[in-house]
C-alpha cells in the first residue's frame, strides 16, 4: 500500500510538471523510435539480401574477385570486367555434374534499368527468397527476337504496360548517347515484385542482343548497322560469341562445392565460380560496418534521451525540496523519497518508450498495404517483436538505475533539512 | 466529532516526550544544542520560544528523527530514537507525530483531502484509528477540516487558491488525523495577521484537545505564550550552550 502512495503520488507530481514531463517523453519516444526502426530496417535488409537468390549452386563468370562478379551478376552494381565464351558455356552445360546453366548478357540499358540478355529458362530457374519463383503479373516470357519482359518496378516507374514499345541504349548508364532506336522492343510480359533486383532489370532474348549489335565494332556502331530490318533480322540465326556470366544448377547439393573447384581452375579460360550463399555473407560482412555505425548512433540517441530524463529531474529538485520535506514529515522514508525519484524516471521512460513503439508499428501498419505493393512480401517487421520489448526495459531500467543520482541527492538533501521546508 | 478517538491512551502523568543530556550539532559547527533535561506530559500544551537562529527547527528535526543527536536520549512515548534504525525513526514520526510547518504545508498538486490523509498513506496506525471515528480516510478528513472552519467550497479547491489561513487550518487537520501523541508546530502563525493568529491557535488547542494530543508549539512571538500550559525558553534549556 505504501509503495502504491508513492507511485500515484510520482504520477501527480509528474502531472503537475507535465509541459516537462511530455517533452520528455517525446525526446525518450523520438530516440526508441529512430533505434527501433533502424534495427528493423537492418532486419529487413538483411533478410532481403539473404532472400536475393536461392537455388542456384554456383555463379561462374569471368575472372575477378567473387564479390564483384556477385555484385554485377545478381546485384546489378558494378561492371563486368570479361566475358565468358559461348563455347565454355556450352561445355559446361554438357557437364555431368550440371542440371542446368542460365547464360546473363549484360551491357545495355533501358532508361537507367539494366538489360539482361537470358534465354526463357531465367524465368524457370532464378528463385528467390525460399525457393520462390518469378511469376508474371501480366503476359508471358519473350519469343519473339524483339519481344522484351520488365520487372515489376520498371514497369511501375515508367508506367508501361503490354505491348508498350521501348528502345534500347548502349551501355550500362542512364544518360548514354548511342542507342538502339532503331529497333524497338515490345512489352510482352511484367514481372510479378519480389523485392529483388530483378525488379529493375529488362530481360530480352540472347538473340535480340546479338541482334541490336549486328554491325558494331567495340561498342560503337558502324554504318553497317542499320542496314538489317527488324523482320531481316528475324530471319537470321543468331548465335553468341559471349556471354557475361551464367547461373548454374548442380545435379545435386552436394556436387556443387566440386564444380566450384573444376571451375576455377577451368584450363580453357579463365573463370571464376562462386557459391552464391558465401558470396552473400562476405560482402554483408562489407555492408556491416555501415550497418554497426547505425546502430551506434541511434544508441547515443537513446543515450541522449536518458540524460534528458536525468537532467528534467535534477533540474526539478530544486523545486520539489519542500514536496520532499513535507513527504518526509508525513512519515515517508528514505526508501519513499528514492522509490519516488526512481519511480519517476521509469516512468518516464516506459511510457515515452512505449509511445515510440505504438508510433512506429502505427505508421507501420497505416503504410502496410503501401509496402506490401512494392516489395511483395514486405522483409519488415510490422508488429513489436522481443527485441523491442527489450528495448522497452532496458530503456525503463537503465532511467531507473539514473533515477538514483537525483534520488540520492534528494535524499541526502531531505536528511540535512530536517523538518524545516527551504525553498 | 463529538467523542473522538484518544490517541495511544496515555495517561496525564505519561511523557510523551523526553530529551536527556541531548546534544547536537551540525557538521564541524560548535554544539547548537545542549538540553541536561526536557519533558511533555500527555495532553500537555508547551509553548517553546527562542531568537532566530537559536536552534528551534533543529530541535524539532532531532525530535522528528531526522536529525540524528551526537549523545544523549530522545524518547518518544517511550520509545528511545537513538536505538534505532533511521526506517524505525521514520515510522515512529509516521505513527506519533503531527507536524505543521511555518508555510507550504500542503503538497500543490493534490487536493485538500488529499493532504490531509496523507499522513494515513505513512502510518497503519494512524489510518485504523482514524477510520475508529469515520467510515473512510477522507470522511475524517471532512470532518476535521469543517470542524476547523473550512466549508465544502473550500475543499473543493486547489491548493494553491486558499488563502494562507485557511492552508494553515489544512495542516492543522492533516496533523491532526489519526489522532499523534504529539503535535508540533514551528512558527505556524507568522504568515498570519494579529487576529487570525489568535483565532488560529485556539482552533488548534480545542483540536488537539479532543484528541488528546499534546503540543509544542515554536516561536519567536512571545506574546502567544499565554494561550499555552507552559512556555520554556530555549536559551535556558540551552544553558551549557549560552555559557
Ligand atoms: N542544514 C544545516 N546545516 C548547517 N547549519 C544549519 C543547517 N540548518 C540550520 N543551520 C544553522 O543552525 C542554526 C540554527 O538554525 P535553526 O533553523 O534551527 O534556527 P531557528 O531557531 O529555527 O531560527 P528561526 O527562528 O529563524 O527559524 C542557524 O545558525 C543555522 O544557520
Ligand atoms: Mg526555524
Amino acid at each position: 500500500m505504501k509503495n502504491m502512495a508513492v507511485l500515484s503520488l510520482a504520477m501527480r507530481s509528474l502531472w503537475a510538471r507535465k509541459i516537462t514531463a511530455i517533452l520528455t517523453v517525446v525526446s525518450i519516444a523520438a530516440a526508441v523510435l529512430l533505434f527501433v526502426a533502424v534495427e528493423n530496417l537492418r532486419q529487413g535488409a538483411r533478410t532481403s539480401f539473404e532472400r536475393t537468390i536461392s537455388d542456384t549452386d554456383v555463379i561462374v563468370g569471368a575472372r575477378s574477385s567473387p564479390i564483384n562478379l556477385v555484385l554485377y551478376s545478381v546485384f546489378q552494381i558494378g561492371d563486368p570486367t570479361n566475358n565468358v565464351t559461348w563455347e565454355t558455356y556450352e561445355e559446361i552445360k554438357a557437364r555431368r555434374d550440371v542440371a542446368w546453366v542460365v547464360p546473363i548478357t549484360l551491357g545495355d540499358s533501358h532508361r537507367g534499368f539494366r538489360v539482361v540478355g537470358t534465354t526463357p529458362d531465367y524465368f524457370k530457374h532464378y528463385k528467390f527468397a525460399d525457393s520462390q519463383s518469378l511469376s508474371f503479373r501480366e503476359g508471358q516470357v519473350f519469343t519473339d527476337l524483339f519481344d522484351v519482359v520488365l520487372g515489376a518496378q520498371v514497369a511501375r516507374e515508367l508506367d508501361y504496360e503490354l505491348n508498350s514499345k521501348i528502345t534500347l541504349a548502349h551501355g550500362l548508364g542512364g544518360t548514354s548517347f548511342v542507342n538502339h532506336d532503331n529497333l524497338p522492343f515490345t512489352v510482352t510480359g511484367i514481372l510479378s515484385p519480389t523485392g529483388t533486383p530483378v525488379d529493375r532489370s529488362v530481360f530480352v532474348s540472347l538473340g535480340a542482343i546479338e541482334a541490336i549489335h549486328m554491325g558494331w565494332r567495340s561498342g560503337t556502331p558502324t554504318p553497317m548497322s542499320r542496314l538489317n530490318t527488324p523482320d531481316q533480322l528475324r530471319e537470321k540465326k543468331l548465335t553468341p560469341e559471349n556471354v557475361t556470366a551464367m547461373l548454374v544448377g548442380a545435379t545435386s547439393r552436394v556436387r556443387s562445392l566440386g564444380l566450384q573447384r573444376d571451375l576455377n581452375t577451368y584450363e580453357a579460360e579463365p573463370l571464376q565460380a562462386v557459391i552464391p550463399g558465401v558470396a552473400l555473407s562476405q560482402l554483408w560482412n562489407v555492408m556491416s560496418v555501415v550497418e554497426r555505425a547505425l546502430a551506434l548512433v541511434s544508441g547515443f540517441v537513446i543515450a541522449v534521451g536518458l540524460i534528458g530524463i536525468l537532467t528534467s529531474i535534477l533540474t526539478s529538485l530544486n523545486e520539489r525540496r519542500r514536496e520532499m520535506a513535507i513527504l518526509r514529515a508525513m512519515g515517508a522514508r528514505g526508501q519513499h523519497i528514492i522509490g519516488l525519484l526512481v519511480s519517476e524516471a521509469a516512468l518516464l521512460a516506459f511510457i515515452g518508450s512505449a509511445l515510440g513503439l505504438t508510433i512506429l508499428y502505427g505508421v507501420l501498419w497505416v503504410f502496410r498495404p503501401l509496402l506490401e505493393a512494392r516489395f511483395s512480401i514486405s522483409a519488415l517487421r510490422l508488429w513489436p517483436g522481443q527485441f523491442d520489448i527489450g528495448v522497452v526495459i532496458f530503456v525503463t531500467v537503465s532511467a531507473a538505475v539514473l533515477g538514483l543520482i537525483p534520488a540520492l541527492i534528494a535524499l541526502k538533501r531531505s536528511l540535512s533539512d530536517g523538518l524545516t521546508i527551504r525553498v | 466529532m463529538n467523542l473522538p478517538y484518544q490517541n495511544s491512551n496515555l495517561m496525564s502523568t505519561d511523557s510523551v516526550l523526553t530529551l536527556t543530556d541531548l546534544q547536537f550539532g551540525y557538521s564541524l559547527g560548535p554544539n547548537l544544542i545542549d538540553i541536561p533535561h526536557f519533558e511533555i506530559k500527555a495532553g500537555e500544551s508547551v509553548f517553546l520560544r527562542g531568537p532566530s537562529g537559536s536552534g528551534k527547527s533543529t530541535l524539532l528535526g532531532l525530535i522528528g528523527g531526522v536529525l540524528t543527536p551526537q549523545s544523549g536520549k530522545i524518547s518518544i512515548c517511550g520509545k528511545e530514537l537513538t536505538e534505532i534504525s533511521s526506517g524505525q525513526r521514520d515510522k515512529i514520526r509516521a505513527d506519533h507525530l503531527g507536524i505543521i510547518f511555518q508555510q507550504f504545508n500542503l503538497l500543490p498538486y493534490i487536493g485538500v483531502i488529499q493532504n490531509c490523509i496523507l499522513p494515513c498513506r505513512f502510518s497503519a496506525s494512524r489510518r485504523n484509528r482514524a477510520l475508529r471515528s469515520s467510515h473512510s480516510v477522507e470522511a475524517e478528513a471532512e470532518a476535521l477540516t469543517s470542524g476547523l472552519g473550512l466549508t465544502d467550497e473550500d475543499l473543493k479547491r486547489k491548493v494553491g487558491e486558499l488563502s494562507v489561513g485557511q492552508q494553515q487550518r489544512v495542516a492543522v487537520a492533516r496533523a491532526l488525523i489519526g489522532g499523534p501523541d504529539l503535535i508540533i508546530a514551528d512558527e505556524p502563525t507568522s504568515a498570519l495577521d494579529h487576529d487570525n493568529r489568535d483565532r488560529f491557535i485556539e482552533l488548534l488547542n480545542q483540536s488537539r484537545e479532543k484528541f488528546g494530543s499534546s503540543l509544542l508549539f515554536v516561536s519567536h512571538d512571545q506574546t502567544l505564550a499565554s494561550h499555552f500550559d507552559r512556555a520554556v525558553s530555549l536559551t535556558e534549556l540551552n544553558q551549557r550552550v549560552a555559557a
